[in-house]
């Protein structure tokens, strides 16, 4: 009797470490990183690291909804794109304000994001396979905007950039408000239930009556809008519009982040705050902190494959407890 | 596994009705090249030179090679971006030890070495780990950029035997480029181990449903890490072929877009990124669709973003047809 | 709950599907606290008329009558609109969303207040006299208590009607009388029941009015009191029944295969026994006894944590140890879930056929596919497959060939041991009798079958022995004389 329940109690703790795993990873990476860089957990250091992970936190968002839906969007990555060259361009070429281009922006990846959302609901093509036709067609389109050439940022996105509240760029109090108020959405509205009830289960969903079309082409244009900010502010942090990189191979950092906070590929599961954010702010600081302790430019990647890559050994051996555990009931 | 049941219906002697014969993707695949081909040869004098036609095999074979990778993955629903960086990050390290040693056979085969490597590693993380084959290439695909970058410091490794490259990427009687050649007998070898193997067979079932695989009795871990390796030996081969083409290895050889090219190649080909569905005869047509397109494009001087929007429409049109064929069937 | 009864009127009802007529003409007429039962055989149009009301698909002509109001239901929100909730088969969840989200989902709209969600949840449940937290994730309930959300969803929508089909079909017996409890409340209250199921007992059981469905019309109906049985089971064939006679005792000498302390962790636990040449043996057990981790572990797809299994190869040996590898390979095994894990739904009879033959049909590094059709041909026939031709795909052919064209896939290979997991589930009468005709012919020709069932019918027509399983543990073995449903009931409590 007394073993058994040693044995029990073993259990539980092996089940804790491995259900907190990569909470615990980024703690130690965390405390490597401090205990070696002062800097680390400094507020400048804070401040900057918020603002580099702004762009993909709002990325990220939208792509939580898509993924909890259990579709993917491989587009948003060219939506950002074209969305950065109607902005730039509405402002150098035809000296709209910039709160007017933002606009502009999010229009643009509005529409962007209806045509994947029609696409997808309506010719009901794979969203794998739509996304990425719309990433060549897309990234195409940014480049005859731009005319496959460089753009500058014009001056009044640097005194915008430049700009702090409580010495904050405003590019974070944006990203910010935009993850929780999408995160409130998810939560706590009809629409952001049937969301999740759609990506547990469409078949059930359609039967007890929800519009399972609307609700993900609804979920596409919203990735498809965020996307279109999204686009905007990695050109602010860049200070240009780079046709050929910017937004590319976002669509699969935003994958990897939401991924890192727990959402499923298979859908249904998932939440913006704390998941994504976390997701997002925990692959911003592998970065940041190898640039502190001073390590080679070359090295990032690696570090960075490899610490993804333990982090998604961890979320595979947490499902395979909860499998066990399912069959065992 | 369509093409079986096709093979197999003719073997009925029932005469196939025409209609049947177009729902057939490779069929009406073939029906394109052939259009376009005819069409461009008249549209653009240069398309037709033999020296064009091998330039377009070659840019074909590029894309092919590791799409015949890629087509066995995704029956099984999975997915490997890792392979064009995988194989500019094997061709790296394979160059980095045949510049050291002058010695072309250790040189290849240490490429393919390191393509298998992280093919395996690959496969051990979906097939033994369980885990998400999208995530996982991912984390493989930064890890071999970073490799490729840290050993290059972002420039490339030349100073190879120039025999590496007059084998490699010589031809055959001035004619017949060997990457081609390698491409085409690449090709045959595996069509015939998917559509007449028992592993090939084994490889439906699994994609289909894997528990059902599994019920028959089939070892669908293996089979799953299996794909992987393959995936990664098509890598090594592309990563050898384009290495001695270049005479030269960099990381821009194999950037990680150029994995979009490849899975369109796939589904242009009639594979389904849901799994069940693949044959390599359209894979190879796909990759050589692929390679027109942007042969065409080369040849016109058009805007080169005209390709990406062209190469968009191309995959959205393709996946719709299939999309109407699937309905077509069903009623 | 109704101030004054609710009624409800099905007339002239018609619903024509491409190249079927599902119902043809139904009218049925049925009033608040009356439990109307349906029954039919597969396809006799059941589902079809409970789809028609809740709201899944409209029909092709006929009216339907609430409350002598004509009303038209088109989708399933509208039937939530006139009171009429349906519970499915099934079970309509959402697995990782809470009990209440469950329950609410389809009347959510702006805002949510989760305390008033969790209220609302909490009333429901009351009522039907259930302690279910509001807040707990269904993935976290056992089935009998998923059953119960979806009620409570039902009844959530207005509760005037409600429809259940056939909602027992994975249920323990206290889980079933829990059910019935809850539905004989909801009578109390006034709702207006209608109850599918396949089972007989449980429609006397339970209904005061019992109607017969059969082709698409209604072929009897009547107060459940005064029906007889034999009417109803002769008006749901249209003929006679095939009787199947499992013939007197059998002895048997040789055994085939031996299973020694075979355990897995709770399910199955130490689990021996023997198994006979020519033997039909029964495992049987209630829901979540083991039954199918016990035929999983000794086909060797899940590892066992101890025990062995020991056959007879016929090498002159006698008994010997065999591995996973060996029994996966010489074993046949036909599973419970037909769709889930039994068969390859897009390919066709003959692929399906040859699928877990493969390495039989070896040609130097090949396949031989004129074997492998030539082999389907001949079991086609040899089972009586009703099929337009062996290319057909597997998903067009009906329940009862698709569980022929499994049990032929295993025959090819001429199993040393046949493991046959609920041989009859979700098969019409016709084939259900033929299957099990088959299962006793194969072991008079020496097959050793291991057949898991839950209708007791079927054990006892087809089973030469029984074992009992209790939560993973053999808790009895029974001969054939002895079968008997007090004696198994007895041995699994």
């Amino acid at each position: 009797m007394e073993t058994k329940q040693l044995n029990k109690k073993t259990v539980t703790i092996k089940n804790f470490l491995i259900k907190y795993a990569l909470f615990l990873l980024i703690i130690l990476l965390w405390c490597v990183y401090g205990a070696n860089s002062p800097y680390f957990f400094t507020a400048k250091n804070v401040r900057s690291l918020l603002m580099n992970a702004a762009p993909l936190l709002v990325y990220a968002t939208g792509m939580t909804y898509i993924l909890v839906l259990g579709e993917i969007d491989l587009s948003i990555g060219s939506v950002g794109a074209v969305a950065a060259a109607v902005w730039i361009i509405s402002m150098t070429e035809y000296q709209v304000s910039l709160p007017v281009a933002f606009l502009l922006a999010m229009g643009t990846g509005m529409i962007c994001g209806m045509i994947t959302g029609t696409l997808v609901v309506k010719l009901k093509i794979n969203a794998f396979m739509v996304s990425l036709g719309m990433q060549f067609l897309l990234r195409g389109i940014c480049y005859f905007l731009a005319n496959g050439e460089q753009i500058l940022t014009p001056e009044c996105v640097h005194r915008f950039a430049k700009f702090r509240i409580f010495r904050i760029s405003p590019l974070v109090y944006i990203s910010l408000l935009i993850a929780v108020v999408m995160a409130l959405i998810y939560r706590y509205t009809s629409y952001g239930r049937k969301v999740q009830a759609c990506g547990c289960n469409r078949k059930a969903a359609q039967t007890v009556g929800i519009n399972v079309g609307r609700t993900k082409w609804i979920a596409f244009v919203l990735s498809g809008t965020l996307a279109g900010i999204a686009g905007a502010f990695q050109c602010i942090n860049v200070g240009m519009l780079l046709p050929n990189s910017i937004g590319s191979g976002s669509e699969f950092l935003a994958i990897t982040a939401c991924v890192l906070g727990g959402t499923s590929l298979a859908g249904g599961v998932g939440s913006i705050v704390p998941g994504t954010l976390i997701g997002v702010i925990f692959y911003y600081s592998i970065e940041n902190g190898l640039g502190l302790l001073g390590a080679n430019v070359y090295l990032y990647p690696i570090v960075r494959g490899i610490v993804i890559y333990l982090a998604m050994v961890t979320d595979s051996l947490k499902r395979s407890v909860s499998v066990k555990g399912g069959t065992e009931e | 596994m369509s093409e079986k049941m096709r093979e197999a219906a003719g073997g009925e002697k029932n005469g196939r009705p025409l209609s049947e014969l177009l729902k057939n993707g490779n069929t009406i695949m073939m029906l394109l090249i052939i259009a376009a081909l005819l069409i461009l040869s008249i549209a653009i004098p240069r398309f037709m030179s033999v020296g064009n036609i091998f330039n377009l095999l070659v840019q074909a074979s590029v894309i092919g090679l590791p799409a015949i990778g890629l087509t066995f993955i995704i029956i099984t629903a999975g997915i490997d971006l890792s392979l064009p960086t995988n194989m500019a990050c094997s061709a790296i390290l394979g160059c980095l030890i045949m510049q050291k040693t002058q010695n072309v056979v250790l040189g290849v085969l240490s490429i393919l070495f390191f393509a298998v490597l992280f093919g395996c590693i690959n496969g051990f993380s979906v097939a033994v780990l369980k885990m998400v084959p999208m995530i996982v290439t991912l984390a493989i695909q930064t890890l071999n950029t970073g490799i490729s970058n840290f050993c290059t410091q972002g420039t490339s490794i030349g100073g190879l035997p120039e025999s590496f490259s007059r084998i490699f990427a010589g031809s055959i009687g001035g004619v017949v480029p060997v990457s081609v050649l390698v491409f085409l007998v690449v090709a045959v070898i595996m069509h015939q181990v998917l559509a007449k193997t028992i592993f090939g067979r084994q490889l439906f079932q699994t994609g289909i449903n894997e528990r059902a695989a599994r019920v028959n009795g089939i070892n669908t871990t293996k089979i799953l890490f299996c794909i992987y390796v393959i995936g990664g030996v098509m890598a090594g081969i592309n990563g050898v072929l384009t290495a001695a083409r270049l005479n030269s290895a960099g990381p821009t050889m194999g950037p990680a877009s150029a994995f979009n090219n490849i899975v369109c190649a796939c589904v242009l080909g009639g594979a389904s990124v849901w799994g069940g569905k693949g044959s390599i005869l359209g894979t190879v047509f796909g990759s050589i669709v692929m390679a027109i397109i942007t042969n065409v494009m080369n040849l016109l001087n058009v805007d080169f973003f005209a390709t990406y929007v062209v190469k968009g429409l191309v995959i959205i049109v393709v996946c719709y047809l299939d999309v109407l064929r699937n309905r077509v069937k069903e009623n | 709950m109704a101030e004054k009864t609710t009624t409800l009127e099905i007339r002239n009802i018609s619903k024509v599907f491409p190249g079927v007529r599902a119902l043809n003409q139904v009218n049925i007429q049925a009033k608040g606290g009356e439990i109307v039962g349906l029954i039919g055989v597969n396809g006799a149009g059941k589902s079809t008329l409970m789809n028609i009301l809740g709201g899944i698909h409209p029909q092709t002509e006929g009216e339907i009558l609430i409350d002598g109001q004509e009303v038209r239901i088109e989708s399933p929100k509208d039937a939530e609109k006139y009171g009429i909730g349906f519970i499915h088969q099934e079970p309509v969840m959402f697995q990782h969303m809470t009990v209440a989200e469950n329950i609410s989902i389809s009347r959510l709209h702006g805002k949510i207040n989760y305390r008033e969600l969790n209220e609302t949840a909490r009333k429901y449940l009351d009522r039907m006299g259930c302690d279910i937290n509001p807040r707990a994730k269904v993935r976290d309930l056992p089935i009998g208590e998923r059953q119960m959300v979806e009620i409570a969803r039902a009844l959530s929508s207005g509760g005037k009607i409600l429809l259940f089909d056939e909602p027992t079909a994975s249920f323990t017996d206290a889980e079933k009388n829990r059910l019935f409890e809850v539905i004989r409340e909801l009578k109390r209250k006034g709702s207006c029941i209608f109850f599918i199921s396949h089972f007989l007992d449980e429609v006397a059981e339970l209904t005061d009015r019992t109607i017969v469905l059969r082709d698409g019309r209604v072929v009897i109906e009547g107060n459940t009191a005064e029906i007889t049985r034999e009417q109803i089971l002769q008006n749901m064939i249209g003929g006679k029944v095939a009787e199947v006679t499992a013939g007197k005792e059998r002895s048997f000498d040789q055994v085939v295969m031996k299973v020694e302390g075979l355990t897995r962790g709770s399910k199955p636990d130490r689990v021996s026994f023997k198994l006979h040449r020519g033997e039909v043996l029964g495992i049987w057990g209630l829901m979540g006894s083991g039954r199918t981790e016990t035929l999983r572990a000794i086909y060797g797809l899940d590892k066992p944590d101890a025990g062995s299994i020991y056959l007879d190869l016929e090498d002159g040996r006698g008994l010997r140890r065999v591995t996973p590898k060996e029994t996966r390979e010489l074993f046949g095994y036909v599973t419970e879930a037909r769709h889930d894990d039994g068969c390859l739904l897009p390919w066709s009879v003959w692929e399906n056929m040859s699928a877990p033959n493969l390495p039989s049909y070896k040609k130097k590094l090949f396949l031989d596919y004129g074997r492998q059709r030539q082999d389907s041909e001949e079991y086609c026939k040899k089972l009586n497959v009703k099929t337009a031709s062996i290319y057909t795909r597997m998903e067009s052919l009906s329940g009862g060939n698709q569980q022929k064209v499994i049990m032929a896939k295993w025959l090819i290979r001429r199993p040393k041991v046949f493991l046959i997991d609920e041989p009859t589930r979700g098969v019409d009468v016709g084939a259900k009798a033929e299957i099990q005709k088959m299962i006793r012919k194969l072991a008079e020709e020496g097959t050793a079958c291991l057949v898991v069932s839950s209708e007791i019918e079927e054990i006892s027509a087809v089973c030469d022995r029984v074992i009992v399983l209790n939560r993973g543990r053999i808790s009895g073995e029974l001969k054939k004389s002895e079968i008997a449903k007090e004696a198994l009931m007895h041995l699994c409590v």
